[in-house]
């Protein structure tokens, strides 16, 4: 094998492979406030994740008492999609908080 | 991740996260398409804490912004969107195949400045090693070998033969490896998955490659005593870093402590000619004339010399007693001189037989189990939703026993060492699979 001499430049591969093209996806619009409107707090049962909910939850009552919330944990473990959850939410013109504990 | 899925549903949603995975969920927010994805920061930990301190969370300031915590979910649930959170389309990201001609010391530098090594030295992929590197295999360069992610929250990405062939390269191996390099490339299972809980990764080598490429199965197998062994384990490193979607701390690592057996994969060949029972390799479906490599994952070992007369079953049940029960993680890495005592003495005729033995004999009451925060976190969700046993044991009452490890067809035995004495290995390892090395050669 060749051996190159100090100084002289040389070519090598980019060791890398190929990602794949990021599809850009536009988010929810938002409603002006949330008064009446039903927040889901949802728990995604990982590490302690439920206890901050409630937390947040009793904040959010004494900060905007207009507001309804609803407690749920998501079907599964962590990772697992809930699509049954997510049409509720959407059902019921939903806003959501999601806490992922650790 | 669920939150980019709740968006697209057209759900207004915010992200609580703790501050020390800011750029984990904006990396993966980006690569999801929703770069600009709403999050709320708390202080990090949350396991642990009292619901006293996570109400200081609540009522404190967002440790990233600086803003009142409950002002921020307010706005990200009700600020209307800008330009960029309104956006669709697709980015493209290319890799180029050479970079630009540079001197090999800045090169090295450049290299190790990407986080395209491991740290260590490596040979530089020149055109001309990878080329020499790429004649190990009768596929061509531009074949693809598969994809590979470090997460399953993570994108895959994807390779051919040549890019498998630099990494190959940076790892110090010869073409005559390169065909069980490209089966590991090939099982698309990273070498460095991102769980916070360290994994390492295992990889055992089955067939007459072993010996066609010099691999050592005896005395010092799993140690820094062999070409092979070690540029395969390297190589394999490698190129989950490189091909499989990187490997940066914070981002696609998030490895706590991070495991030093990463550096070298823990690759070794099995010394079936020394073993009293059937190679790992043909349990899974090869015949033994053919070469296969399969590939572990797990966080470390204890240890055990011998197998003693009066005690052994006391002193097995204490080998496996320190690892964390979850599924199946259990892999014994019997010396020669211990599968042959437990055969030969002991009436163990299969390594099916020793799996069901640990299987039946190392059990945990049901309390104790139920409040390993891992099992928590992975195995009561199933067991809720009715996955079996998990959803008998949920009922079982605190003191009956559970065994830890749940399928004895789970459990795996390999056979490596060299007689020198009977010291053996117990690893929290689950097997992942086996890819044939053949199909690369």
């Amino acid at each position: 094998m060749r051996s190159t001499s100090k100084g002289e430049k040389i070519a090598v591969l980019d060791p890398r492979g190929s990602p794949p093209s990021i599809s850009l996806a536009p988010m929810a619009i938002r409603p002006e406030s949330l008064v009446g409107r039903l927040v889901y707090l949802v728990d995604v049962r990982f590490m302690n994740g439920d206890t901050l909910l409630r937390e947040l939850q009793k904040a959010l009552a004494r900060k905007c008492p207009d507001v309804r919330t609803e407690f749920r944990q998501k079907r599964g473990g962590y990772g697992e999609d809930d699509p049954g959850l997510w049409s509720e939410i959407r059902k019921n013109r939903g806003l959501m908080v999601m806490a992922i504990g650790h | 991740m669920h939150c980019m899925t709740t968006e697209k549903l057209g759900i207004p949603s915010v992200a609580v996260i703790t501050q020390v995975f800011e750029d984990l969920v904006r990396t993966v927010a980006f690569k999801g398409g929703m770069p600009k994805e709403r999050f709320s920061f708390v202080p990090h930990p949350v396991g642990g804490k009292s619901a006293e301190e996570l109400r200081e969370y609540v009522l404190g300031n967002d440790p990233v912004t600086g803003m009142p915590f409950m002002d921020g979910i307010i706005q990200g649930l009700t600020g209307a969107l800008d330009d960029e959170e309104k956006r669709s389309g697709s980015l493209k990201r290319g890799v180029p195949r050479l970079l630009e001609p540079g001197k090999e010391e800045d090169l090295h530098r450049f290299y190790l400045e990407s986080g395209w090594t491991d740290g260590l030295p490596i040979v530089l992929p020149t055109e001309e090693r990878v080329a020499r590197m790429s004649k190990g295999t009768s596929h061509g360069a531009d074949e693809p070998v598969g994809r590979m992610r470090p997460t399953d929250t993570q994108e895959y990405w994807e390779y051919t033969v040549e890019k498998v062939a630099a990494n190959a390269v940076m790892a110090g191996a010869e073409p005559e490896f390169f065909p069980v390099i490209l089966a590991l490339a090939a099982s698309g299972e990273t070498a460095l998955h991102s769980s916070t809980s360290s994994f390492a990764s295992m990889v055992v080598v089955n067939g007459p490659v072993r010996h066609e490429i010099g691999m050592n199965a005896g005395i010092g197998a799993l140690g820094p005593f062999n070409h092979a062994n070690a540029t395969i384990g390297r190589a394999y490193g490698l190129l989950s870093r490189n091909l499989g979607g990187g490997a940066v701390p914070g981002k696609t690592y998030l490895g706590s402590q991070g495991n030093p057996l990463n550096y070298s994969n823990v690759c070794f060949p099995e010394n079936e000619e020394q073993s009293v029972w059937e190679p790992f390799h043909v349990q899974k479906g090869f015949k033994p004339g053919e070469s296969a490599v399969s590939i572990f994952r797990g966080r470390g070992f204890s240890h055990l010399l011998d197998v003693r007369k009066k005690t052994w079953r006391e002193q097995f049940v204490n080998l496996v007693s320190s690892i964390t029960p979850l599924r199946n993680n259990l892999t014994l890495l019997l010396e020669p001189l211990v599968a042959r005592a437990l055969k030969e003495r002991e009436g163990f005729e299969t390594k099916r037989q020793l799996a069901r033995w640990f299987h039946e004999n190392a059990t945990i009451p049901a309390e104790v189990y139920w409040d390993y925060q891992i099992v928590i976190n992975y195995v009561e969700p199933q067991a809720q939703k009715g996955v079996e046993p998990y959803a008998t044991w949920l009922n079982l009452p605190k003191d009956a026993r559970i065994p830890m490890f749940p399928d004895p067809e789970g459990i795996s035995v390999v056979v490596v060492g060299g007689g020198t004495n009977a010291y053996w290995f117990a690893g929290d390892f689950t097997y992942l699979k086996s890819q044939s090395i053949d199909e690369w050669r």
